[in-house]
């Protein structure tokens, strides 16, 4: 599978080679100004840094679905089901492939922020400050401990979440080229399905949280990010099965 | 080789495939025959496990068409397939990744021979190009099954004489390959059974010297009496 592996990333190469150029130019300018003592390059920097991190995950997600979309309609298809692996193994490397990318993209985007944060607060003692009581407000009015493990668990729930939407995306691609090719709005109804799928699994983790009167933010955290990874289990499953029966290239 | 037991495949309310059996023996060129629509490629895929049968059975050496059989049926399909961003020598590692039984010096020759070079991309590739590589990259596998699917499309009538003479000098020994062409006369010099298909089922199906002998015509004549 690890071949597999390979050949997903080096489909996808391009948006990971543009955003990782982005991303360098945009830490050597906030770099630059914090040097230079030029702030409102800092804070122009350190915003698009954000914007970047949060389009990132929609980036490599839409890359992720469009390219698995190519891969099942497409006659570029032929080359990835040719190879002498079932659809189970294909169908995990995308997710895994996914999974690593956007874990790495976390980690990398998690260690630039902290490190930029630190060097700033080092720079800037009253921003330190202003952190400090920031936090004291959280943990005062939301009952929330802004801490390592929370920003840990935080990313955790994002990427798991993440792969829960691409996984579902892929069933509702699958079903959309499968089952329902033969219908008029099957790409309307594999998107309705999707949404009604992401929304469903979300309400009823509310409605678990809510009933198990969960107190800690970071049990909360927990239990998303549980459902998130049974949710694209489910979809996995699914997803392999329907192509076990309906594959048609 | 390849048994093929009553295999249905439907689109909507059409048959591509309509309960085909078939089986296809060890060091036998087959000539899959038939006009458009008749199946043929629908047929191929699902040996090649790219289309899932509705109904029906296909087994290579009794072993059910699966990822294990794709490691011994090297499939050439009609359409130009390879990835965009790919240049001839990443095809080329490609198969050497997933195919244990390619031969990474016998694509360099081959792709030689074919005036074709390592370096070129696959999008910039002509249809005559695109042709040869796929015969190359195909037949670089030693398979035991070589299903080639309209192999001279696109290839001009000079070079056709090479495609053809390269697919019976590189073949495995004891290896079966199935061609489907609409240039009958073409294959009808390199293949010894025939398989005439119509509507998704097998209409005749023989030794080619057999028919020739039974009667007196050539598989290009019968194929013209059975479609004209």
């Amino acid at each position: 599978m690890l071949k597999l592996i390979k050949y997903e990333l080096i489909k996808q190469r391009t948006s990971k080679v543009i955003i990782g150029a982005i991303l360098a130019l945009l830490e050597v300018a906030f770099l630059a100004g914090m040097l230079l003592g030029k702030e409102e390059i800092m804070a122009i920097a350190a915003g698009m840094l954000t914007f970047l991190a949060s389009v990132t995950f929609v980036i490599v997600g839409l890359e992720e679905i469009i390219t698995y979309y190519h891969d099942i309609r497409d006659k570029s298809g032929y080359m990835l089901f040719m190879t002498p692996y079932n659809v189970y193994e294909i169908m995990g490397s995308k997710i895994l492939t996914g999974f690593f990318s956007i874990a790495a993209a976390a980690i990398i985007f998690g260690i630039i922020g902290f490190a930029d944060i630190t060097m700033v607060c080092a720079k800037y003692g009253e921003l330190q400050t202003l952190f400090d009581q920031m936090k004291s407000l959280f943990s005062f009015a939301l009952q929330v401990n802004v801490d390592g493990m929370l920003i840990v668990w935080s990313i955790i729930q994002v990427v798991f979440s993440w792969v829960g939407m691409v996984t579902s995306a892929f069933l509702a691609i699958t079903l959309c080229i499968t089952i329902f090719s033969g219908m008029r709005c099957k790409g309307l109804i594999s998107f309705v399905i999707y949404c009604v799928l992401n929304i469903a699994v979300s309400a009823v983790v509310v409605q678990i949280l809510i009933w198990a009167d969960m107190a800690s933010v970071n049990g909360m955290m927990a239990v998303f990010s549980i459902f998130d990874i049974l949710f694209a289990g489910a979809c996995y499953v699914a997803t392999g099965y329907i192509l076990n029966k309906e594959l048609s290239l | 080789m390849l048994d093929c037991v009553n295999v249905v495949k439907r689109y909507g309310g059409k048959f591509a495939v309509n309960g085909m059996s078939v089986a296809i023996e060890d060091a036998h060129i087959y000539g899959l025959l038939g006009p458009n629509g008749s199946g043929k490629s629908t047929w191929m895929k699902m040996a090649a496990g790219l289309i899932v049968p509705d109904e029906g059975e296909m087994r290579l050496d009794g072993v059910k068409i699966s990822a294990e059989t794709k490691k011994h049926i090297a499939y050439m399909p009609t359409e130009g397939y390879f990835y965009s961003y790919m240049k001839i020598k990443d095809v080329g590692r490609y198969y050497q990744d997933f195919f244990d039984d390619f031969d990474a010096q016998q694509f360099e020759k081959l792709i030689a021979d074919m005036d074709l070079e390592m370096n070129m991309k696959v999008r910039n590739l002509s249809s005559g190009m695109m042709a040869k590589l796929k015969i190359a990259v195909t037949l670089s596998r030693k398979a035991e099954l070589y299903l080639l699917d309209e192999p001279l499309n696109g290839i001009d009538l000079l070079a056709r004489d090479e495609v053809v003479n390269t697919i019976l000098t590189n073949m495995s020994d004891n290896a079966s390959v199935v061609i489907s062409s609409h240039l009958v006369e073409e294959l009808e010099r390199i293949i010894d059974k025939a398989i005439f298909m119509k509507d998704g089922q097998i209409v005749l199906m023989g030794d080619v010297e057999e028919i020739r002998q039974e009667r007196g015509e050539s598989v290009t004549d019968l194929y013209r009496q059975i479609y004209g």
